[in-house]
């Protein structure tokens, strides 16, 4: 008995001075800014300006601000639409029908293909930008292509905005579904799938029945990560519409980068990420519950 | 793995994770520079302004034994330069010694301390007395202190293809006496070139929205943006709407870029240097800098610009007060508070601005003496743009300024993309700055 407890109280020392400086890096360098944020949301911080040499506390001011300005219920809304189409559905959806469809095909053709789309999310963001920049320009490749067949060019980036980034998004992001489902799918036993086979299910059924419920769990997981990466999106919008035109493009980031260091008004600038944080916070959370549900 | 080994591996962990912690909490108050090194920031790419300082740099550096200066270029935008000099000057351990300085956030980054006030320095220069004084003014903090050293002022106008528009039958020089003469002029080459009329027009642009082509339009009306009486902003008169309304005529009726590029931030670069040399714009309401592009330091060398190119000055609305308009800024030479060479900063800036140094590209010279020179008067234009500085006009750049002035480029880009009538941006902007700096400090004409 008292052997094994000394043992215990061992392993409880063990873990903790293994886990301490993580854990005082996360202290520090984690949860010390999202105190802070919190604290300045609820100032008049600014970058410039006599409010940056005096800063006060102004309670809820810039949160009723913030539900009275009428560009913030548009970033809301614009954010939704762009996390739905881009993540939830797109990525997800492109990168699970790409895994499923490679999976036990030959070698050098998973190879090439998995090169291909990883090429997209390789790419710095920036550069994912430029190059789609330059595609859907007025005399971009798709414009060319498109002429081919007679159809006009067309302003993509004018006239068609969000779901320009959507796509771009989509592009760039699928990879990495991708790989989450290429390694899920890889997981499945063989065996279910066989006994299923003989047990006379088509491919719908195998799918509907056999794959998809073993691989929820990936799912959920790249669900949260997938949304988490969509919500911070910034540099692929700012550069290639900087939000607009107007404020058609204009998410949660692009808005509060223009309230923080367009206006300088900082303190706004972090009430709003305080915003972004509980969305992101909240969404995880009922991911998870519906991952517990079953 | 035996008990030694595992020992080992825990020490070494824990050493790391400390030498980790030590590192993250260092450096604190140590500057690297030596005491006789200062150094200068600059929005880059400026060729002009690197030049002008390399000189000035060989001079005071033979001048002072031992001195060095450090020219350090900053790449940046627009809209990005005054945020990262900013965050430069917040901290000792990155404040250079001087700051190029955009006149428009001089104001408020002496009230937030970020600069240093020269004034008891800058009564004791004698040359200080040859800058105009309607370009202290904008070196001038709201506390009555000098912020800076003016090292250029600039005006805005209307740039004009003569070969172009005499081709439409009209009369060069051209002297537009109101905004419909501007239109009309655009309308008659609407089928000739690329681009009839050039502004800025879109948030991408950010002051250049505001100040080249909005306060151009606004100053012209019988209305005003801040109302230096009460101290407040109007957020909705007769002349804001007009402005709109001009701005509405010129993208609905095709008279402007398309709005593909145009409403971008590459746009300015693309009209200056690749668009104007190749005569595919009729006019240009903008800075008097953009010939410096032109010039053979400059980014897109057209030594046969002159034979092609003139400026006017912009008409008021219906040719109303001076008949003219136009708006000025200019950049500064500042000292940070924080920086770690005041004096020796304060003495390069003597140097640089001197008679026989304060030579900044096309830039128009802040220095009465040097606006006298032979020299300065024989560049191209300067006489006739130097003269728009009697009915200039400076913005209103207290500290809510760059929120009502994003305000303003937001209900321009409205406008030029069609999202909203003139009327819906006027009402949006009247809603926008309300909320933004507070009912307190607004008011309707």
């Amino acid at each position: 008995m008292g052997k094994s407890k000394s043992l215990n109280g061992n392993i409880y020392l063990k873990t903790v001075l293994f886990g301490l400086p993580s854990i005082v890096l996360l202290l520090l360098f984690v949860l010390g800014p999202i105190i802070m944020t919190f604290y300045f949301s609820f100032t008049n911080m600014s970058l410039t300006g006599a409010a940056a040499r005096d800063t006060q506390f102004v309670g809820f001011d810039n949160f009723i601000r913030m539900f009275q300005d009428p560009s913030f219920k548009t970033s809301v809304i614009n954010t939704i639409v762009f996390l739905i189409a881009s993540a939830v559905i797109g990525q997800q959806i492109v990168g699970f029908l790409v895994a499923y469809l490679m999976k036990q095909k030959a070698r050098p053709f998973r190879r090439i293909i998995g090169i291909l789309i990883l090429a997209g999310w390789i790419t710095p963001e920036i550069v994912v930008a430029f190059v789609w920049f330059a595609f859907l320009s007025d005399s971009g490749t798709l414009n060319i292509m498109l002429g081919f067949i007679n159809i006009e060019p067309i302003a993509w980036l004018l006239k068609f905005p969000l779901v320009s980034v959507i796509f771009v998004n989509i592009w760039h992001g699928a990879a990495f579904s991708m790989l989450m489902y290429q390694a899920a799918l890889d997981d499945i036993p063989q065996e279910v799938e066989e006994a299923s086979k003989i047990d006379g299910a088509n491919a719908w059924q195998r799918l509907w029945r056999i794959t998809l419920p073993i691989i929820k769990g990936s799912a959920v997981t790249n669900m949260v990560l997938v949304t988490l990466q969509t919500l911070g999106v910034f540099t692929l919008i700012y550069a290639l519409t900087g939000g607009g035109p107007g404020e058609k493009t204009t998410t949660l980031p692009i808005f509060m980068y223009d309230q923080a260091f367009v206006n300088y008004q900082l303190g706004y600038g972090t009430a709003i990420s305080l915003v972004l944080l509980v969305i992101g916070i909240s969404l995880s959370l009922l991911y998870i519950r519906f991952l517990k549900t079953d | 793995m035996n008990t030694f080994q595992k020992r080992i591996l825990l020490l070494s962990v824990l050493f790391l994770a400390i030498l980790t912690l030590a590192a993250c909490g260092g450096g604190e108050g140590k500057s690297s520079k030596s005491a006789n090194e200062i150094e200068i920031v600059y929005k880059a790419p400026d060729e002009s302004f690197e030049s002008w300082m390399k000189e000035a740099k060989e001079q005071f550096e033979a001048e002072n034994e031992g001195v060095t200066v450090k020219i350090t270029p900053i790449d940046s935008n627009e809209g990005d330069y005054p945020n990262k000099t900013i965050l430069m000057m917040r901290s000792a351990d990155t404040a250079p010694d001087i700051v190029m300085e955009d006149s428009e956030g001089l104001k408020p980054n002496a009230a937030a301390g970020y600069l240093a006030p020269i004034t008891d320095k800058l009564e004791e220069w004698e040359d200080w007395d040859h800058f105009y004084e309607a370009v202290k003014d904008g070196v001038t903090g709201e506390d009555g202190e000098f912020y800076g050293v003016p090292i250029s002022t600039d005006v805005r106008g209307l740039w004009y293809n003569k070969t172009v528009l005499e081709k439409a039958g009209i009369e060069t020089p051209w002297n537009p006496e109101s905004w419909d003469d501007v239109l009309a002029a655009a309308e008659a080459i609407k089928d000739d070139v690329e681009v009839p009329i050039w502004m800025n027009s879109g948030k991408a642009m950010g002051e250049g929205t505001t100040m080249q082509t909005f306060l151009m339009l606004l100053n012209g009306t019988d209305s005003d943006l801040y109302n230096e009486d009460t101290g407040k902003w109007v957020v909705s008169s007769e002349g804001f709407l007009d402005s709109l309304k001009f701005i509405d005529h010129v993208y609905q009726n095709d008279l402007g870029p398309s709005l593909s590029w145009g409403i971008t931030g590459q746009a300015g670069a693309k009209v200056s240097t690749e668009l104007m040399p190749k005569g595919e714009v009729g006019i240009a309401l903008d800075g008097n800098w953009m010939s410096g592009n032109w010039q053979e330091s400059g980014n897109s060398p057209w030594p046969e610009w002159e034979d092609h190119i003139d400026i006017t000055a912009m008409p008021t609305m219906d040719g109303q007060g001076d008949g003219k308009v136009t708006v000025s800024g200019g950049w500064t030479l500042a000292i940070p508070e924080k920086a770690a060479n005041k004096d020796l900063a304060f003495e390069f800036i003597k140097t640089a601005t001197s008679k026989d140094n304060l030579r900044y590209g096309t830039a128009l010279t802040p220095r009465k003496d040097i606006a006298e020179l032979d020299d300065y008067q024989q560049m191209t234009y300067q006489q006739k743009i130097t003269e728009f500085l009697e009915f200039t006009t400076y913005r209103p750049t207290y500290d809510e300024y760059p929120m009502v002035s994003s305000n303003i480029q937001k209900a321009v880009e409205a406008v030029t993309t069609g999202t909203l009538t003139p009327e819906e941006a006027l009402e949006q902007f009247k809603k926008d700055v309300n909320r933004d700096v507070g009912e307190d400090k607004t008011e309707e004409e």
